[in-house]
């Protein structure tokens, strides 16, 4: 009987690999100053929002208190859900660091736990961290209950929606880490996954909701398996509007409750597909940790290569600065990395095939196109953000890890050399992410400029459908039409985002590079520098944003330095920059008493320039200091 | 003749976790031009710490190291050409071939064009590696990594090799294939500072040997030196028929002997340093009516010299 209860116990509070970490982790500073820091950030973003709302100006009544306090209630709810999302691939990390870290692997396989006790221990111990982090924030909440305004069943909800993708992720880890998919790729790919997934699903769904038209939006079916839509059901279900259970009787009862609960079904559907995860990973984590020693993406490789990839291949030419080379070359060959990046790239041209082909089909207006076409680049430059400092992040620490670093620290190479190289070999890595939105861009305007009012050319001609009248091109008038015409994407663009993407990357290439060799282990160099990106978009397009749609032409300057911000004003200026292109915006011709357009268009065009030299100066000052302290950086390390 | 490597009260603190931690303590050590000095030590001695300094990796925190007389340090960039430094371990390339890996580094030591191409298939064939060149580097034995480290040093022609455990891990057959490596490296006068736990091996290819223990250089010289040192109170291997405790009390009391030891009913008979002549253990035994099954000297090679010179104590 005692066996028995010390068996089940072993599944759960007694699992000898949850204690290992409880016990450790508890001791460790880093995780008490990260709860601290999530709690300041939390407490941080309660004094902003209250301050900010009509509460904060001298509490008028009880009612403007719970207002306050609804708002504050989302905006927190939205920041610990962000936290989840963008802590998920640490518990990849830990997995798959621990899946290659066989012996000790091996050394728990060895005991006579079960398959389930390990697994489940796995999990525990990755959730562990998270739900630490989540109980820190509790307090925060209790404050906003105390305002009024928000119900204790939209905050346990709102635990739960973010409970639950933690627990969905971790299983996902788990996963990958038994079945063998994973490398230490994997973690930045869980970025990818989830950027694309979450803008992509959001973008559709703003656009088969209602949101911005007259009246609140709607719930979609896409509400249920996207966790920020579904939590917005639950903060804001006054503008995200759940259907009325009885206006669907007609329905299956399954999809009924799916539709008019979306925030529930959000929760269970991730709990069971956990379930469904740790289940198999339970039952097969012996049989194939004794099958095979190999990933499943190798053994798959290894296949479609007929084992020549392993066994060699003819050299490639190495270039005279070999730093350069290594990472230009190396990376971007046929290898998993540049199969993903190629495998990125195609994705988004045809997803921009796609979007222009609705837009010549007439199912998008020119407004839908913009918001889609902005989505694709939101995506792509979140994309290459993170490509970029992934690979730089790793750059330096990898090299550490593979003992190769030593290698060429004997050589004469400099550092100033080493440092160039690394980021000259980045940059040409990194061109091709560059080039997709640009060529996106390109693509849009050229089938403007040919389209109807430029050109004088039908839809269908340009898209080969019907031949080109023999009447000729009536040039008369031309630029009259170029002027006058609703652009999908200003052509000025063309010159200003592929310039202001290659500062931005050579920016966050120089950022994750800076950490690369302040930190020796990658996946805390990756996970640092991923970070700090994160939170300094974020606090730039916080700014970017409010003065971009709040301040007339002074706010078209300061959105132009903040990156996400630059991007939607110069691709959607009549949405992200209201009070300047809007309706009633100063430079909207419509828009009584307004100056002209280009003169708008002119600031925007002269900000982008002025941001990306400023992003060029920051990298220039960055790559001194990193060739200055260099030398003494790596010492100390040794030391 | 001219010094290669020299080290004067080379001292090196590490602090770890607070505490600080003396890994070398006033290292003096002198090699010459053509030179093979073999470096022998406990785990933790120092030897690799003393490797890493002179490869430039480190910087000392007291005294001064010396390569062809310029001071690591301050004149680390005339140095860098002049050594070729093979680490403990194997840093290899994930996606590149040996060829690849080989001009790599050749790049690095600025050898471009015609005489890249030239350098990588000499070194090729020399350590004979030649038809592993679209290998890939990470799917090589240990062995023939360890042969590929050789190649990659041997790129830029150096004048010093600092070799830190090369044949560690390896099979016997790939050990005799680096050592004879190392000799033909020798024969081509190069300096070479080998650090190695395989001592038969040290003292077949090196001609000088240096112990250090906890930090300090305890003996520096010739093998036969070292040898020499460590036979002063020599040590004989006798036995007897029966009664061999007595036997033992019996050689205790005897003067000229330090001290008796009984393995396996063999006696460990240790002479004081003074003692030259052997005889008169047989002697005392015969008269004393034991009848003797063997008496030898016991052999002094570097693994016993090794032995007698340490403590075994490390850091």
């Amino acid at each position: 009987m005692a066996s028995a209860v010390n068996e089940i116990l072993k599944l759960g509070p007694g699992n000898p690999i949850l204690l290992r970490v409880v016990t450790a982790g508890g001791k460790r500073l880093r995780h008490a100053f990260t709860r601290w820091g999530y709690l300041g950030l939390l407490i941080l973003v309660l004094l902003v929002a209250l301050l900010t709302s009509s509460a904060g100006e001298g509490a008028r009544s009880l009612s403007d208190l719970a207002k306050a306090s609804a708002q504050v209630f989302a905006y927190i709810s939205y920041v610990q859900l962000g936290m989840i999302c963008l802590l998920a691939p640490v518990f990849c990390a830990a997995a798959i660091t621990q899946e290659r870290d066989a012996q000790t692997y091996n050394i728990l396989l060895a005991t006579p736990l079960t398959n389930l006790q390990i697994v489940l221990g796995s999990l525990f111990s990755r959730l562990y961290y998270i739900v630490a982090l989540l109980l820190s924030g509790v307090p925060v909440f209790a404050i906003t209950l105390f305002y009024g305004g928000v119900t204790a069943g939209a905050i346990s909800t709102s635990f739960a929606i973010a409970m639950s993708t933690a627990f969905f992720t971790g299983s996902l880890a788990i996963a990958i880490a038994v079945f063998r998919l994973g490398s230490g790729k994997t973690v930045f790919w869980f970025y990818v996954f989830n950027a694309i997934y979450l803008v992509g699903i959001f973008l559709i769904d703003v656009n088969i909701s209602g949101t911005g038209g007259t009246g609140p939006a709607q719930t979609t079916w896409l509400t249920g398996i996207h966790p920020f839509l579904a939590l917005q059901s639950v903060v804001s279900p006054s503008s995200y509007v759940t259907p009325d259970p009885t206006s669907l009787t007609d329905t299956w009862w399954g999809v009924r409750w799916y539709l008019a609960y979306p925030a529930q079904a959000y929760i269970a559907i991730t709990s069971i597909a956990s379930l469904l995860l740790v289940g198999p990973s339970a039952i097969v984590l012996r049989r194939i940790a004794q099958r095979s020693e190999v990933g499943l993406w190798s053994f798959v490789r290894n296949i479609l290569m007929r084992g020549k990839e392993a066994r060699g291949r003819k050299s490639r030419t190495v270039w005279n600065n070999p730093v350069a080379w290594r990472e230009a070359a190396t990376r971007a060959g046929f290898s998993g990395r540049g199969i993903a990046r190629w495998t990125t790239i195609s994705v988004g041209l045809s997803a921009a095939a796609v979007i222009l082909y609705f837009y010549h089909a007439g199912k998008l207006d020119v407004a839908a196109t913009r918001r889609f076409l902005m989505g694709l680049f939101v995506v792509e430059f979140s994309v290459a953000l993170l490509v970029a400092t992934n690979t730089s992040a790793s750059a330096v620490t990898r090299e550490r890890e593979s003992q190769t670093l030593d290698l060429l620290l004997v050589t004469p190479i400099t550092s100033r050399y080493y440092l160039w190289g690394k980021l000259r070999g980045l940059v040409s890595f990194m061109l091709p992410f560059a080039a997709l939105p640009t060529l996106t861009v390109l693509v849009v305007i050229l089938y403007d400029v040919a389209v109807g009012t430029a050109l004088g050319m039908s839809k269908e001609t340009v898209m080969g459908f019907v031949p080109p009248s023999p009447t000729p091109v009536q040039l008369v008038g031309f630029w009259q039409r170029f002027n006058s015409r609703e652009w999908v994407v200003w052509p000025e663009t063309l010159i200003s985002l592929p310039l202001l993407l290659t500062a931005m990357m050579a920016w966050a290439c120089m950022l994750g590079l800076q950490l690369s060799l302040k930190w020796s282990k990658t996946i805390v160099a990756v996970m640092a520098s991923v970070g700090m990106l994160a939170g300094i978009c974020s606090l730039l397009g916080l700014c970017g944003f409010t003065a971009a749609s709040h301040v007339k032409g002074f706010g078209l300057f300061v959105a132009a330095f903040s990156p996400f911000t630059a991007i939607c004003v110069m691709i959607n200026p009549q949405e992200y920059a209201a009070e300047s292109f809007g309706a009633t915006g100063m430079f909207n011709p419509a828009s009584t008493d307004a100056y002209p357009e280009s003169i708008g268009r002119a600031i925007l065009f002269i900000s982008i320039l002025m941001a990306i030299a400023a992003y060029c100066l920051l990298v220039w000052t960055m790559y001194r200091s990193m060739v200055k302290n260099f030398d003494m950086i790596i010492r100390r390390q040794h030391s | 003749m001219a010094v290669s490597i020299q080290t004067i009260n080379l001292t090196k603190r590490y602090n770890s976790g607070g505490k600080a931690l003396l890994a070398l303590n006033n290292l003096n050590l002198t090699i010459e031009d053509g030179d093979c000095f073999g470096f022998i030590g406990p785990n933790g001695a120092g030897k690799s710490t003393t490797i890493k300094i002179l490869a430039t990796l480190l910087q000392p925190t007291w005294g001064e190291a010396r390569i062809c007389n310029y001071v690591v340090g301050y004149e680390s960039r005339k140095i860098r050409p002049l050594i070729g430094y093979v680490p403990d371990s194997f840093g290899a390339y994930e996606d590149m071939v040996v060829q690849e890996y080989l001009e790599f580094f050749a790049a690095a030591y600025d050898i471009n064009g015609a005489k890249r191409k030239q350098m990588v298939d000499d070194v090729l064939n020399l350590t004979d590696l030649a038809y592993k060149r679209d290998t890939m580097v990470d799917a090589l034995s240990k062995g023939m990594q360890q042969r590929l480290s050789l190649a990659r040093v041997l790129l830029h022609d150096p004048k010093v090799l600092l070799l830190d455990e090369p044949a560690s891990g390896l099979d016997p057959r790939a050990r005799i294939e680096i050592r004879e490596l190392l000799k033909e490296l020798k024969k081509m006068g190069k300096t070479i500072l080998i650090s190695s736990h395989i001592l038969p091996e040290l003292a077949d290819l090196c001609n000088k040997v240096g112990i250090i223990e906890r930090g300090e250089l305890i003996f520096a010289g010739t093998v036969e030196a070292a040898v020499r040192k460590a036979s002063l109170g020599q040590m004989l291997l006798v036995s007897v028929t029966e009664r061999t405790a007595d036997a033992a009390n019996l050689l205790r009391q005897t003067a000229g002997v330090a001290g008796v030891a009984i393995d396996d009913g063999v006696m460990h008979v240790t002479l004081n340093a003074d003692v030259t002549e052997i005889y008169f253990v047989a002697e005392k035994l015969v008269a004393a009516g034991y009848r003797l099954t063997l008496m030898r000297e016991e052999e002094v090679n570097l693994e016993t010299a090794f032995m007698r010179l340490t403590k075994g104590a490390v850091q």
